[in-house]
């Protein structure tokens, strides 16, 4: 199954294509963390994680189609 | 030679009184300035000695003070601002307010420092500073003009193009106590109705234009600094706050649950995020970079709407905290709406925040029937209606029509008047209204919030910027804060008040932290501008004293820990969402805010002790006992 993965700020430095986003092949029950293990980004450094808009947990199991998005911490003035 | 060894000062300031048309040149001596450095500092120094807890905001009495610091003589990035104080209409108590674009380092080229306004003129005036020439002019053919046509009339009237103009519109000529003052279409001292305080005096415009130079004490140094500080501001920033301005942040803060939805009583709101934020913000306002003086980043955004008609505009767009209070806050996800209102608050010289705050705490009292009088019950506005906030605007703008005349005087007597209810879902620190940060997402701005020198502000402290890895390390603050975590956030907010404090008396852009720029590298152009040689220990120190100073005018205003509080539904915890089930509890509230006087060294009703004024050499204060 496909997944969408969004890399926001400055998480884009993990992120294989240059605007941020990439398409993954994945076997069905894998988890959020799994993704992001496989990908090599560091757990702390997402502390924020929505599919399709709803904020999860990294236990979350992805579904065909999901748009998983990742964030760090931001702030503005 | 790369030396000047100047101090970054004139040691000159002008005060202008109104009453009596006069204008004198005032000497202010360097021992001053190494106690509050200039700025937001030296603005509290005048109010406390000079403006007596009996006068009233609109009374001639009122002080209005424009003041640099010693880094608008130097040009080094993020060295673009300046600060206004004065007794907030708002508030009742200390404001003070920091305006960016290029008037603050344009009035630092005519020759002095600061400005102290008092008095009250008889007919519509502005000030005019060319240099030397410094006189008060007939100002009636602007009168009742907006803040942009004010700008544009005396740039033709004196047929020059490199004046640079502060001014009000409307909302400071008829004292609605969120005014603010607009620079040059572009930069806005925003917050705590200082714009009124200028209407109340009759006082349209200050309009600079300046040739000299003030020396610093090493050129060659402060030009190294600043170019090394510069480049690195800019190579970080590049993708973000210069390509999107601050729209750029607008989807992770909703993510992480810091924006306000409806009125701060939603936990969610993705999808309209995603539709105001970059990069949509940037494409459908067509949005462009406007910098202010001397500054790699370049946050702010000048943006163009054609069409449709009724939203049509070109000029200064949106930041962060408008897309919050008209964006999130009114469930409002049409960004060219919010770029008209916008637009209008800064036509009409308002607050956004403030306006932003208004139109959502509206929004509930119709949904809880409070608005139910004939007079407005038709006006019914609900969550989500953007051609009813512009409506809004319009009113308290002018001041005008039922909301123009319930909002005037700001969140307390509006609340107050729809009743007990009402009063308690306000949501305002001291009346100033709460701006787009959530204390429930970033529980270190519970304490901030609650003893913040103006009332609820996020800048004078930003503690919620150690979350993300910007850290204060030479002030203790060494690693990430969770952001959840209410112990020990009373120290964490002292110290970014304490840094917060400094910015606005040298007077400093913070977004220069965004750039990694770090405590180390801005005293080290502290010291290369002043020649002062301060250690960290004395730099840090000086915010402590200038943050106290501060509170000691609060103190004078009648300000106790009964104020020092936030409103009930910052102790709510969300639904869903990334902060769900947390939020500071009242419990720990009281307990970190025990452990702050503390820290500040102030009683437990939030008094500076007498060994904590003794400290900072402010002992006058209680010699009169």
């Amino acid at each position: 199954m496909v997944v969408t993965v969004k890399f926001y700020y400055k998480l884009k430095k993990y992120c294989q294509s240059e605007d941020g986003e990439i398409l993954l092949n994945v076997k069905k029950g894998t988890t959020i963390k799994e993704i992001l293990e496989h990908q090599k980004i560091p757990l702390k450094e997402v502390p924020i994680i929505s599919v399709n808009s709803k904020i999860v947990t990294i236990e979350e199991e992805v579904k065909d189609g999901d748009i998983l998005k990742l964030f760090p911490i931001v702030s503005g003035g | 030679m790369g030396m000047n060894k100047g101090n970054g000062y004139w040691g000159k300031e002008l005060r202008v009184d109104l009453t009596k048309g006069e204008i004198i040149k005032k000497d202010i001596p360097e021992s001053l300035m190494k106690k509050v450095i200039g700025g937001a500092g030296y603005g509290a120094e005048v109010m406390l000695y000079e403006v007596p807890v009996e006068v009233k905001p609109y009374d001639p009495e009122n002080k209005l003070i424009f003041a640099t610091g010693p880094f608008q003589s130097g040009n080094s990035t993020g060295s673009a601002k300046f600060s206004v104080v004065s007794k907030s209409p708002l508030t009742g108590i200390y404001a003070d307010s920091a305006g960016g674009g290029k008037w603050g380092v344009g009035f630092k080229k005519t020759g002095y420092d600061s400005i102290v306004f008092e008095g009250k003129s008889d007919k519509p005036v502005y000030l005019w500073i060319n240099d030397d020439e410094v006189e008060l002019r007939d100002a009636s053919q602007f009168w009742g003009l907006d803040t942009y046509e004010t700008t544009d009339a005396l740039k033709e009237e004196l047929d020059d193009k490199k004046i640079s103009v502060a001014c009000i519109g409307q909302a400071g000529e008829r004292k609605v106590a969120i005014a603010s003052i607009v620079m040059d279409k572009h930069s806005f001292v925003g917050r705590c109705g200082l714009g009124a305080i200028m209407g109340s005096k009759m006082l349209k415009a200050i309009v600079v234009k300046g040739t000299k130079t003030c020396s610093v004490y090493d050129k060659e140094k402060l030009q190294e600094l600043s170019r090394k500080i510069g480049k690195a501001v800019y190579e970080a920033q590049k993708e973000e706050l210069r390509m999107h301005g601050t729209a750029a942040v607008v989807v992770g803060t909703e993510a992480a649950g810091d924006m306000p939805i409806k009125y701060w009583s939603g936990d969610v709101w993705p999808e309209g995020a995603e539709k105001i934020g970059a990069p949509n913000y940037t494409d459908v306002l067509q949005a462009k970079s406007w910098s202010c003086s001397n500054c790699t980043i370049g946050c702010h955004r000048t943006v163009n709407v054609e069409e449709p008609d009724k939203y049509k505009l070109k000029g200064a767009g949106p930041e962060y905290e408008t897309l919050g209070m008209l964006g999130g806050n009114l469930l409002i996800d049409d960004v060219k709406a919010i770029a008209k209102g916008n637009e209008l608050c800064n036509r009409y010289g308002m607050d956004t925040i403030s306006a932003g705050a208004f139109v959502g705490f509206t929004m509930e009292c119709f949904e809880k029937g409070l608005m139910n009088t004939s007079e407005i019950e038709e006006f019914s506005i609900t969550w989500g209606d953007k051609d009813k906030m512009i409506e809004m605007m319009h009113m308290i703008g002018n001041r005008e029509g039922y909301f123009g005349n319930l909002f005037c005087d700001g969140i307390i007597p509006a609340a107050k008047k729809l009743g007990e209810e009402a009063e308690k879902f306000a949501m305002h620190v001291k009346g100033l209204d709460i701006p787009a940060h959530d204390p429930r997402a970033y529980h270190s701005l519970a304490i901030n919030y609650a003893t913040g020198s103006r009332g609820g502000c996020h800048e004078r402290g930003n503690p919620q910027v150690a979350s993300m890895g910007v850290l204060l390390k030479d002030a203790g603050i060494t690693e990430d804060v969770d952001r959840f975590e209410m112990k020990n956030s009373s120290f964490v907010a002292a110290k970014y008040q304490d840094y917060g404090v400094l910015t606005n008396c040298l007077v400093h852009c913070k977004f220069m932290l965004f750039g990694g720029m770090n405590l180390q590298e801005l005293l080290d152009i502290f010291n290369a501008t002043t020649g002062w040689e301060w250690s960290m220990e004395e730099f840090l120190e000086a915010g402590e004293r200038i943050f106290t100073l501060q509170r000691m005018v609060n103190v004078k205003y009648g300000i106790t820990r009964t104020d020092d509080k936030l409103p009930d539904r910052m102790f709510e915890a969300a639904k869903e969402g990334s902060r769900a089930g947390k939020a500071p509890t009242k419990n720990l509230f009281e307990k970190e805010l025990d452990n702050y006087y503390l820290i500040r060294g102030w009683d437990n009703k939030g008094v500076p002790t007498r060994e904590t004024l003794k400290r900072f050499e402010m002992q006058l204060l209680f010699e009169g006992e």
